[in-house]
Formats: structure tokens, C-alpha cells, sequence
């Protein structure tokens, strides 16, 4: 297992498609942060608040900019970007052929799939966590830092030290749900032999769950949906905590995991190799 | 009795409505150079991919180095290379890298090992350039020398001199004649080349629609009851017209030169079809009676059982 392992991480490292999501994180930060910093945005919020509070130095700090890019990247760009790698683990070698050149090899089908999806949840984790840090720490050479002033249901001021907790718990739980999503994309990418379609059927999926969360007639499905639970980081900036809420939604994401991860496991186990 | 190498009982797989393997029992033997023949759509690679675990037979089972294919693939496995089809690697790789990859997980092997078949397959010299530089042949080379990594008992090759040019065919070829005969190492492949399988190979399997239609030692297969005549005539097609009418003998399909023509007759009986050429008015220059080749015999075999559907 071990050996599959350090063949996957070697693999992973000599894909140019590895380095896109990190390099258009990196990108994404640099833009929010340029857009933060000269556009002033929040003018008129700070405006607002000036009005009933003595303000002192500005709300748009690097806890701001940290909080402020999950909005834009949970739903577009961590799905995306864990996709194309997860879904490309299995499904890719399966196109060019090196799955046959692989498995033709005294080793077992279960440790290449694990080795995979190891490599797999290291990416997601690496790639989520990697984009809070690196946002918290450009934040915090080019806006400074300072308390997290939260607009939700009212006027929330987080001290500095609990919102870094609070930024390092909600980017944990992003990335427990991107896990979930790369796992999906994982699954499908055992019985698929195109990457783009394991991409494809991942994000479809993601977004399909997105629609049906939305329409009242579901409403009994929420509890059940991926979505619902990879909303949950939101509470992390609502003021008081529901730990309960955040429990059930780290359970079902994790379940959501688990669960694609055998069904990709069995399958590839069982799957004639045709390519 | 020699020690069995690769062994297959009942292989049978079925691709939803369609039979691919139809109860396919083949022996092979230490030391062969065993030829698995048959035309495209036989069955030939879905056999080699059963062989070698990819694909999963829906009854039957297969033996490689005594070991159940099914249930201990990893032993199975463990001394047997294997070329599949067109070969693949990772292209963003070197040649040493792939390699390397692919031995690690064969339990790994020295770096010696690694420059050692790719001298073998004449590929030493661009052992740091990315695969994706090669060129189809240096592909197959490579494919070849992967298969030759775990210094294996068995070595299974799906068309191995697939785009190779002559000299590399030749090349394979003398490969494949070193590691039986020197390396002691059983061969197993498939080919389109019958000219190719009869000049090296020990044994053959004929394949067609799923079965075996034909398995022996080569010299064993083609010497036949009947012999093959040459005739050398001034009309081929009337002279096939005339062989066709008679009974007992069988036109071979292939051309085999202008102005001749070649049939399974029985050695009594070859003055006779000469006897009813010439009497309809075909001028017979020449009657040169030989041994059948691979290619008449696997055409007929494979014609029959076309017919007999």
C-alpha cells in the first residue's frame, strides 16, 4: 500500500492539471485582495456604521478577505478544482490506456484505489486549507488584521483570536465537504473512462442537489442533501454556534465520503478493464 | 509431461448479448513459444486480458504458474509480464521513470535491472526522454521491455511487433527466440503474423468466435492427410472453377502467385484433378506439391467454421 501510495503522490506531482486549482486560487486571492483594497466596495456599509460606532482603522482586514472568499469559491471553484483531479484519478488512466499497463501488476486492485483516494482527500484538504492560509496570510501583509465584523442577522464583532478559530473551523468544514464532492467524483471516475465526464457528473451532481434544495416541494429531501451540508461553514459566522447543526452536517458529509468511497472501491474492484 | 505454464479451463466471458470466450481450454507448456491465432473479433485479446485479471470471466477459470488467476491474482501475477495491446505509460514520464513505476510495483527492482532491459529493446540510449516523444515503435519497445522487468517465467505478448518496422520486427523476433531458448522464459502471443508464428513458435491455439478450433505443436498441425498442390495454369479461375467441382478437393483461399493456384488434395488422387484440368482445356505447366503453411491452415480452419455457421 505504501509503495501505490508514493507511485500515486509521485504521479499527482507530475500532472500540470495538479497545479491549476492551486495557481488559480493564488490567482483568485490576488484579485479579491487588489478589488478589497482599491475599489472600496464596502463604502457605504462602513458609512452606515459609522453612524451609531466610533469606526478605528477599517472592517477589511485579512479575517475579512478569508471569510469573504468562501462565498465565492465553495460552490464554483473547490468543486471544481477538486473535481478535476479526483475525477481525473482513475478515470484518465483508464482513456490512456496505463490503467491496463498497471493492473497487468502483482497488485492488488482495492490498494490502487485507495492509494488514489488517499491522494485524493491530501489534495482537497491541502488545497482548501492551503487557500484559507494563503488568503489569511496576504490579508494580513497588504490590509492588516484585526477583528472580523460580521453582518449577519445584525452587527457581529468577532475578536482577532476567535475568529482565526472560527476561519480555521469553517475551512476545515469546507474541506470535509469537498471531500465529499471529490469522493463523488472519485466514485464516478471508477466506472467512467473520461475524465471530463466524471468532472461533468460530479458537478452536476453538486448543483443538481444546489436546485433541489431550493424547491419548496423537497423541502423534506434538505436534511439529506449534499448541499444543506456544505452550507454548514456559514454558521461558523452567525453569531452564536448551532454545535448540534455542525455535528449532524460533519457526520453526513463524512457518511457522504464513505459511502462513495466503497461504491467507487467495489466497483473498481469488479470492473472489467476494456480500455 | 513438461510442466504447465498457463493453463485455462471452460474461460468463457460474455459482453451483454454477445459471446466473446466460448469455453476456451488451452495448455501451455514450459519452454513454448506459444502462437494464440485467430482473425479480429476472435476473442484473442479478451482471453489475454482474462489471463492477466482485467477482465473477468463469467465462468471457466485460468492458471498462470499454478496459480488460480481469479482467486490469487497477485501471485498469479508475480512472475509473469505482460503486454497488452498497444502499450501505454504515463507520457509525462521518462522511460527510467516509467519503468521504475511499473517495477515498484512488481516488488521492485535494481536500477541494473531497468537499464538492462532497455538495452535489451535497444532503448538505453533515450532512457531520460519523456514518452511522449516516442514514436509508436519505441512504444512498443518500451511495452516489451516493461514486460521483461520482473525477470518473469512467463511472458504474455498481445501483438507484440504491432508498428514495428522490419528491423524491429526482426528484432522481436530474435528477442523472443533468446528468452525461450537462453532465459528459459515460456512465451505466450498473439499475432497477425502466421509467417512470423511459424518460424518461432513451438505451439499454436486457433481461435475463432470464442473458441478453440486448433491447438498442437506447429509441425504436428500442418502435416495433414491431404497435401497442397501448386498448379501452375494459364487460366486461374477456370482451374478453380474445375478443383471447386471436384468433391474431394478443397481450393485454398489465399493467392499464392500469378498463375498458380494451390489446393488440399489426397496424395492419391493428384493426377486425377490434373487429369480433369487438362481436360477442361486448363494448360498445366507445373504440379508442385508442398507443405501446407500456418496461413493455408489457419484460413481453412477459420473458413470452416465460418461455413459451418
Amino acid at each position: 500500500m505504501l509503495i501505490e501510495l508514493r507511485l500515486e503522490v509521485l504521479k499527482v506531482l507530475r500532472k500540470p492539471r495538479t497545479y491549476v486549482g492551486p495557481v488559480a486560487m493564488g490567482l483568485l486571492i490576488a484579485a479579491v485582495l487588489v478589488g478589497l483594497k482599491y475599489s472600496h466596495p464596502f463604502d457605504n456599509v462602513e458609512k452606515r456604521l459609522a453612524q451609531d460606532f466610533i469606526i478605528c482603522g477599517s472592517f477589511i482586514n485579512a479575517a475579512f478577505l478569508t471569510r469573504y472568499l468562501l462565498d465565492g469559491i465553495v460552490y464554483m471553484f473547490l468543486p471544481l478544482f477538486t473535481c478535476v483531479v479526483c475525477g481525473d484519478l482513475i478515470a484518465s488512466e483508464a482513456a490512456d490506456g496505463t490503467l491496463r499497463t498497471l493492473l497487468c501488476r502483482p497488485v492488488r486492485r482495492s490498494s490502487v484505489a485507495a492509494s488514489k483516494y488517499a491522494v485524493c482527500v491530501a489534495y482537497v484538504v491541502a488545497l482548501v486549507l492551503g487557500t484559507g492560509l494563503a488568503a489569511y496570510l496576504a490579508g494580513s501583509a497588504f490590509l492588516g488584521r484585526g477583528s472580523l465584523v460580521l453582518h449577519e442577522e445584525g452587527i457581529w464583532i468577532l475578536p482577532e483570536r476567535t475568529a482565526i478559530g472560527r476561519l480555521v473551523a469553517a475551512y476545515a468544514l469546507v474541506a470535509v465537504g469537498m471531500v465529499a464532492v471529490g469522493s463523488i467524483s472519485f466514485m464516478i471516475s471508477t466506472f467512467l473512462s473520461n475524465s471530463n465526464g466524471a468532472i461533468a457528473v460530479a458537478i452536476g451532481i453538486l448543483y443538481g442537489s444546489a436546485v433541489i434544495g431550493q424547491i419548496d416541494f423537497f423541502a423534506k429531501l434538505r436534511p439529506y442533501l449534499l448541499t444543506t451540508h456544505l452550507d454548514a461553514w456559514q454558521h461558523f459566522f452567525a453569531g452564536a454556534l448551532d454545535v448540534q447543526f455542525l455535528a449532524r452536517s460533519v457526520a453526513a458529509l463524512l457518511i457522504y465520503s464513505a459511502l462513495a468511497l466503497l461504491i467507487g472501491l467495489l466497483i473498481f474492484e469488479r470492473r472489467d478493464v476494456l480500455s | 509431461m513438461p510442466e504447465v505454464v498457463l493453463e485455462t479451463i471452460g474461460l468463457t466471458k460474455d459482453f451483454r448479448n454477445r459471446r466473446a470466450v466460448d469455453g476456451l481450454s488451452l495448455r501451455v507448456f514450459k519452454g513454448d513459444i506459444y502462437g494464440f491465432l485467430g482473425p479480429n473479433g476472435a476473442g484473442k485479446s479478451t482471453t489475454i486480458r482474462m489471463l492477466t485479471g482485467l477482465v473477468r470471466p463469467n465462468s471457466g477459470m485460468a492458471r498462470l504458474l499454478s496459480h488460480n488467476i481469479r482467486t490469487e491474482r497477485v501471485r498469479a501475477l508475480q512472475s509473469v509480464g505482460a503486454l497488452v495491446e498497444s502499450p501505454t505509460f504515463y507520457k509525462y514520464m521518462s522511460a527510467r521513470e516509467n519503468l521504475s513505476v511499473f517495477s515498484r510495483l512488481s516488488g521492485g527492482c535494481e536500477a541494473r535491472r531497468i537499464d538492462q532491459v532497455l538495452d535489451i529493446v535497444g532503448l538505453l540510449d533515450r532512457a531520460n526522454d519523456k514518452v511522449k516523444t516516442f514514436s509508436h515503435g519505441m512504444l512498443q519497445r518500451l511495452g516489451i521491455a516493461q514486460a521483461l522487468l520482473p525477470d518473469p517465467k512467463l511472458v504474455i505478448l498481445d501483438e507484440p511487433t504491432s508498428g514495428l518496422d522490419p528491423q524491429g520486427m526482426r528484432d522481436v523476433r530474435e528477442l523472443i527466440l533468446r528468452l525461450a531458448g537462453k532465459e528459459q522464459v515460456t512465451v505466450f502471443l498473439s499475432s497477425h503474423l502466421l509467417h512470423e508464428v511459424e518460424h518461432i513458435c513451438t505451439r499454436v491455439g486457433i481461435i475463432n468466435r470464442g473458441r478453440l478450433i486448433a491447438e498442437g505443436d506447429v509441425a504436428q498441425l500442418l502435416q495433414r492427410e491431404v497435401e497442397i498442390v501448386e498448379f501452375a495454369v494459364d487460366k486461374v479461375d477456370r482451374a478453380s472453377e474445375v478443383l471447386d467441382g471436384l468433391s474431394w478437393v478443397k481450393v485454398l483461399p489465399s493467392p499464392v502467385g500469378r498463375g498458380r493456384i494451390a489446393a488440399c488434395i489426397p496424395a492419391e488422387r493428384i493426377s486425377e484433378a490434373n487429369r480433369a484440368l487438362v481436360t477442361a482445356d486448363v494448360r498445366v505447366s507445373a504440379v508442385i506439391p508442398r507443405a501446407m503453411t500456418l496461413e493455408e491452415l489457419f484460413l481453412e480452419l477459420t473458413r470452416e467454421v465460418g461455413h459451418a455457421d
